[in-house]
C-alpha cells in the first residue's frame, strides 16, 4: 500500500474537526431553506451525527487509539456512506481538512484488518477477479455493444472505456457514446481488453485489488498507443483521473494519459460546430451533477510533508475543493438540444446531493440508495422537471429503479442518450 | 450506562431508529475531540452513554419524564456547536433535537415559527423568499435558530434588528418536570403575532441574562421576529469556497472607511446611529482581512507572519465597515449614502473600495474560519456595553493577551472586533483568541490559564458585562456590582424548576469553577478575590 492511503496520515484531519457541520449542509450561500438544506445523504437518512463526517472522524480517532475495534456497528457506520465527497468539499469551504480521505482510509483499514468489506462487496470482488467485471458477465461479451458500423481507428488517439455498467447493463449508453465519437470525427477505438476500472473495489476498501485493476488497465492503455481515455461513466472517469494516481502516489498530470468525460468532448465539438443537434427533444429536464463527475473529480495531487506550527503544511498542500470539475459541459449540451428546457436542481454542482448509489451503497444497502434517489427525484419534481438527466450510468440506474418502484412520473435519461437522439433522430426516447 | 428498563422505555417513545447506546454511535456527540481544545472540553468532555432523537414535543416530554423517573442526567442540543451544550458528566443521556426541523414563515405578521433543529442559513433563505430577513449570528450560519435566540446572538446586522433574545415572540418549552409551557404569543394558540401572552410572561426567566444552555428544560419551538427587507433578489454566485450573494447595488452596498484614529471611528459609529441610517456598522480585526484575502492557511501565514510593521498596521488600522440597505427604495440608499459621506467627511474618514457582495453576515457567516487559522479558537469576552466601554475592555485584553503570546497566536496588539447596536445605543466587543491545539501540554495549560483564570479576573477588574459572566459563578459579578444578585436568582430558578438537577447538570452556573477545580494546573491559580 502506498504512503498516503494510511488512516494515520489523516489523524490530524480527524482530530481538528470542530464540529461545525459544514460537511452536511449545502454551502450556506446556496442554502434554499429547510427541505433541501442538506447535502449529506447518510445523515439525511440516518439522522444521528454518527452517520456524518463528524461521527466518522471521531470513530476513526477511536480506532486509531484503540478505543474501538471494527465491530459490526463500526462497519455499519463506515459503509453507510456514499463517499460522495459532499463532506470533503464542505469542509474545504472553511477548514481545509480532508474528511474524504478519512472515510476512504477507514475502509481500507477495515479491509486490512479483515473486517471489511461487506458481503455484497466481496461478491463483486469475486466477480471482478473471475470475469473482469462487477456483474460476473462473460468477459468475451464485454464489448458486444459495439456497433458493427463503428468507425474504429487503427491507430487511435483516444480509447473509449465503457465501464461495466454500460458494457453489460445499460448498453444503449455505450452505443450512443460510440455514435457521438464517430460523429465528432474522433480517432477512437474501444478500450482493448477492458476490465473493470476497479472503482467498486477501491470504494469498498479493497485498495490492493483496485490497484491491480489500475495497473492492468494502464498497461492496456499503453499498448493501445492512445494517450486519452474517454468515458461516459462518472465512476470510471473519477477512478482514472483521481484514484489511479492516488493509489500510485502520483499527480494526475504525470500519469502519462489524459482522461475526459464524453460530455467534455461533445461540448467542445458543439462549440466548434462539429456536432449539430437538430432533432427536437421536447422535454423539461433537470440535470443531476454526479458526484464523481463533479466535486469528487478534482485532479489528484499527492502531498508528502509535515505540519508545523498552526498546522501549516510544508511543502504547502494543494487543496482539492471541488472547484475544477467539468460541471458545465453537460449543461452546454442540454442547452444546445432544440426543444429541450433545462432546469437546475435546487442543489447543484458542488452542492449536489448524491443519487444514493455511490460508495458501494447500492450494493450493500439498496433501500438507503433508493430513499436518497427518491428524495432527489422529489427535488426534480419541485423544480418542474419531467425528466432527470445525469452523466453517470449508476445514477441513471438508481434513479430509474427508484422512479419505477414509486409513483414518481419522472423519466430518467443520460445526457449522451439525449444528445444522440437530437443528433440522429434515433434513440430510445 | 443507563438502566436497561429506562433504555427500553425510551425506545418505546422514539422507536429503535432514533436511539442508541452503542459507544461507536455515541462517540459522535463527544466534546473531547470536537476541535474546541479548551480546558472545559478536555477536562469535562466525555461521551454520552445514550443518544436519543425525539421527533415531537410529546416525545420530548416523555423522555424527560423517563429521565426523571430513573434519575438520568440529560443534555439537550440542537446543533452541538456550543461546548456547554455538550455532554459534560457521567452517564449522560444526550437529546439530539435535529428532527425538529419545521419552519413556518408568516409573511403578513413578519415572523417565523421554527423547530429547534432549524439553522440560521435555512431561516434566512426562507425569510428572503418573502422579502423579509433576520441576522446571521457571529456563531455562524450553521447554528440553531432557537438556542441562539436564547443567548446573546450578535452580528453586525444586530445594529438594526436588535439582540436576538429580544426577538422572541413565543416559545414552546418542556420544563424539567416534563410539563409543557407555551410562552408569549404561542400561549394563546396559533397567532404568534403578539409578543405578550396571557398572564405573566415567563420569557424573561427562560432568557435569563444569557439563556441557560439547555439546563432549564427544552425549547422545542420558537416564534421569532423577522424584518422587512427589499424585494430585489440576492443571487448566489461562485463555486465553493469562493461563494457569495451578489448585491443589487441600487439597494445594498458595503462601504469601507479608513478613519484617522480610534476615537474618530467611534464617533463615526455614534454619528451613524444619530442619523438613524445604515444596516450595520462594524470594525473588523485586521486578521480577518488577511483571512478574506488568503487562498489557503499557508497563504495566510505567509502574509501574516511578517512582523515588520505589523504592529503599526494592526494598531493603526481604524477601518469602519458600513452596510447600507435601501429597504424601501433605491432612493433610500441614495439618501443614506449622502448622509454617510457627510458623516465620513466630518470625521476625516477616507472612503475605500470594497467587494460588493455578501460573503459573510447576510446568509453565510464564516465563523468556522476562526478555526482554520490555527486549529483552535475561543472568545474570552463578548461584551454588550456602550461602544466606549466595550473598547476599553478590548484594550485591556490586548495587554493581557500579549503576556500569553506565545502560546496564543500573535495578533500584534489587535483590540478585538467591535460594532454598534440599536442605532448606536449600545456597542458590542468580542475579543478573539487563536492557539495551536497541537502544542505541548504546558503550552496548552498556559492557554487554559489565560482563558479560564486570567480572563475572568480581568473582567472583574474592568467591571465588564461579558456574555461569559453568567457562567462564571465564582465571579458573582452580576450580584454585588449590578443590583439583584443574578447568580443567586438563577440558582433559585434552577432549584425550583429542576430540583433533581437532571437537566444538563450542573447547570450553567459553575462551569469555570468546575473546570478550574478539576484541572490541577488551574486549581493552583484559582484566586477569585
Amino acid at each position: 500500500m502506498t504512503y498516503r492511503l494510511e488512516l494515520e496520515n489523516y489523524h490530524w484531519d480527524a482530530l481538528n474537526c470542530c464540529g461545525c457541520k459544514g460537511c452536511i449542509w449545502v454551502d450556506h450561500v446556496y442554502c434554499s431553506g429547510v427541505k433541501y438544506g442538506m447535502r449529506c445523504p447518510s445523515l439525511h437518512e440516518y439522522e444521528l451525527d454518527t452517520y456524518s463526517a463528524i461521527g466518522r472522524t471521531k470513530l476513526a480517532l477511536g480506532l486509531l487509539d484503540g478505543t474501538f475495534q471494527f465491530t459490526p456497528t463500526a462497519l455499519d457506520i463506515i459503509y453507510k456512506c456514499n463517499l460522495c465527497m459532499a463532506c470533503d468539499i464542505g469542509c474545504k469551504r472553511n477548514l481545509d481538512l480532508d474528511p474524504g480521505m478519512v472515510l476512504e482510509t477507514l475502509r481500507i483499514r477495515a479491509v486490512e484488518k479483515g473486517a471489511g468489506p461487506l458481503p455484497a462487496h466481496k461478491k463483486i470482488a469475486e466477480n471482478i477477479a473471475k470475469s473482469g467485471n462487477r456483474y460476473g458477465g462473460a468477459a468475451a461479451k464485454r464489448q458486444a455493444w459495439l456497433p458493427k458500423d463503428a468507425k474504429i481507428a487503427k491507430t487511435p488517439e483516444m480509447v473509449y472505456f465503457a465501464g461495466c455498467n454500460s458494457s453489460y447493463k445499460r448498453t444503449g449508453l455505450a452505443t450512443a457514446t460510440a455514435g457521438i465519437l464517430d460523429t465528432c470525427g474522433a480517432k477512437w477505438a474501444p478500450f482493448p481488453g477492458e476490465q473493470c476500472c476497479g472503482h467498486p473495489l477501491y470504494v469498498s476498501g479493497m485498495a490492493e485489488a483496485a490497484l491491480k485493476q489500475a495497473t492492468a488497465n494502464i498497461e492496456a492503455l499503453k499498448k493501445s498507443g492512445a494517450t486519452t481515455v474517454v468515458t461516459a461513466c462518472a465512476e470510471c472517469y473519477k477512478t482514472w483521473k483521481v484514484d489511479y494516481p492516488k493509489m500510485m502516489d502520483k499527480r494526475t498530470d504525470v500519469m502519462g494519459y489524459k482522461v475526459i468525460h464524453i460530455t467534455e468532448l461533445a461540448a467542445q465539438k458543439l462549440k466548434d460546430g462539429t456536432l449539430k443537434p437538430t432533432h427536437p427533444v421536447n422535454m423539461i429536464v433537470a440535470y443531476h451533477d454526479a458526484c464523481n463527475l463533479g466535486r469528487a473529480s478534482d485532479s489528484w495531487v499527492p502531498w508528502h510533508g509535515t505540519r508545523g506550527k498552526w498546522g501549516v503544511t510544508q511543502p504547502p498542500k494543494t487543496y482539492r475543493r471541488g472547484a475544477n470539475a467539468p460541471y458545465q459541459p453537460a449543461r452546454d449540451i442540454l442547452d444546445a438540444i432544440p426543444g429541450l428546457v433545462r432546469k437546475e436542481f435546487i442543489r447543484t454542482r458542488e452542492n449536489t446531493m448524491c443519487c444514493g448509489a455511490g460508495g458501494g451503497v447500492m450494493d450493500a444497502y439498496p433501500e438507503f440508495a433508493h430513499h436518497t434517489a427518491d428524495h432527489r427525484l422529489e427535488e426534480a419534481e419541485d423544480v418542474g422537471a419531467e425528466a432527470v438527466v445525469s452523466a453517470c450510468p449508476y445514477c441513471d440506474e438508481n434513479f430509474a429503479q427508484t422512479a419505477a418502484s414509486t409513483d414518481r412520473k419522472l423519466k430518467v435519461y443520460d445526457v449522451v442518450q439525449l444528445l444522440y437522439q437530437s443528433l440522429t433522430g434515433r434513440g430510445t426516447l | 450506562m443507563i438502566p436497561h428498563e429506562a433504555f427500553e422505555a425510551l425506545k418505546q417513545v422514539v422507536g429503535p431508529k432514533y436511539i442508541s447506546q452503542e459507544p461507536e454511535v455515541c462517540r459522535a456527540y463527544t466534546l473531547k475531540d470536537r476541535g474546541f481544545h479548551t480546558a472545559e472540553a478536555r477536562v469535562l468532555g466525555r461521551d454520552p452513554v445514550c443518544v436519543v432523537l425525539p421527533g415531537s414535543t410529546e416525545e420530548v416530554q416523555a423522555i424527560v419524564r423517563i429521565a426523571n423517573r430513573y434519575k438520568i442526567g440529560y443534555t439537550p442540543a440542537s446543533t452541538l456547536w456550543f461546548p456547554q451544550a455538550g455532554p459534560r458528566f457521567d452517564d449522560c443521556l444526550f437529546i439530539d433535537l435535529k428532527r425538529f426541523n419545521s419552519l413556518d414563515v408568516d409573511p403578513v405578521n413578519m415572523n417565523a415559527t421554527c423547530g429547534t433543529g432549524v439553522i440560521f442559513a435555512q431561516l434566512q433563505a426562507e425569510a428572503l423568499k418573502y422579502g423579509l430577513y433576520t441576522m446571521t449570528p457571529g456563531g455562524g450560519s450553521q447554528v440553531g435558530v432557537v438556542p441562539n435566540h436564547l443567548v446573546w446572538s450578535f452580528s453586525p446586522l444586530t445594529y438594526r434588528v436588535g439582540m436576538a433574545n429580544r426577538r422572541i415572540m413565543g416559545c414552546e418549552w418542556v420544563l424539567p418536570s416534563g410539563e409543557v409551557v407555551r410562552l408569549g404569543s404561542l400561549a394563546s394558540g396559533n397567532d404568534p403575532f403578539w409578543g405578550e401572552g396571557i398572564g405573566s410572561d415567563l420569557r424573561g426567566i427562560l432568557r435569563g441574562s444569557i439563556g441557560w444552555f439547555g439546563s432549564l428544560g427544552i425549547v422545542t419551538r420558537m416564534c421569532v421576529k423577522l424584518f422587512p427587507f427589499h424585494t430585489e433578489p440576492l443571487p448566489p454566485t461562485g463555486i465553493s469556497p469562493n461563494t457569495f450573494l451578489k448585491f443589487p447595488e441600487n439597494r445594498m452596498k458595503w462601504y469601507n472607511f479608513t478613519c484617522p484614529s480610534k476615537d474618530a471611528l467611534i464617533q463615526f459609529m455614534y454619528d451613524i446611529g444619530h442619523a438613524e441610517i445604515a444596516a450595520a456598522a462594524t470594525r473588523v480585526p485586521v486578521a480577518w482581512r488577511y483571512i478574506a484575502k488568503a487562498k489557503s492557511k499557508e497563504d495566510f501565514w505567509e502574509n501574516w507572519n511578517k512582523p515588520e510593521g505589523k504592529r503599526e498596521e494592526v494598531t493603526g488600522s481604524h477601518v469602519l465597515r458600513v452596510l447600507l440597505i435601501g429597504y424601501t427604495s433605491a432612493k433610500q440608499l441614495e439618501y443614506e449614502e449622502k448622509v454617510l459621506m457627510a458623516i465620513a467627511e466630518k470625521n476625516g474618514a477616507e472612503h475605500r473600495r470594497t467587494f460588493q457582495g455578501d460573503q459573510s453576515w447576510m446568509q453565510s457567516a464564516d465563523s468556522v474560519s476562526m478555526w482554520w487559522l490555527t486549529g483552535a479558537f475561543m472568545s474570552v469576552t463578548g461584551q454588550v456595553d456602550t461602544i466606549d466601554c466595550g473598547i476599553k475592555t478590548g484594550m485591556e485584553f490586548a495587554k493581557l493577551k500579549a503576556t500569553f503570546t506565545p502560546p496564543t497566536m500573535p495578533d500584534y496588539g489587535d483590540q478585538g472586533w467591535f460594532q454598534t447596536n440599536d442605532f448606536g445605543h449600545s456597542g458590542y466587543l468580542e475579543f478573539l483568541n487563536y492557539w495551536d491545539p497541537n502544542d505541548k501540554p504546558e503550552e496548552l495549560h498556559r492557554v487554559d490559564e489565560y482563558y479560564q483564570v486570567a480572563g475572568p479576573k480581568l473582567l472583574i477588574r474592568c467591571g465588564a458585562l461579558s456574555f461569559f459572566i453568567q457562567t462564571d459563578s465564582p465571579l458573582t459579578l452580576d450580584g454585588p456590582n449590578y443590583g439583584p444578585h443574578y447568580d443567586k436568582f438563577a440558582r433559585k430558578v434552577k432549584d425550583a424548576l429542576d430540583p433533581l438537577y437532571n437537566c444538563n447538570p450542573p447547570g450553567i452556573l459553575d462551569v469555570i469553577d468546575e473546570v478550574v477545580e478539576k484541572a490541577p494546573w488551574l486549581k493552583k491559580l484559582k484566586n477569585w478575590e
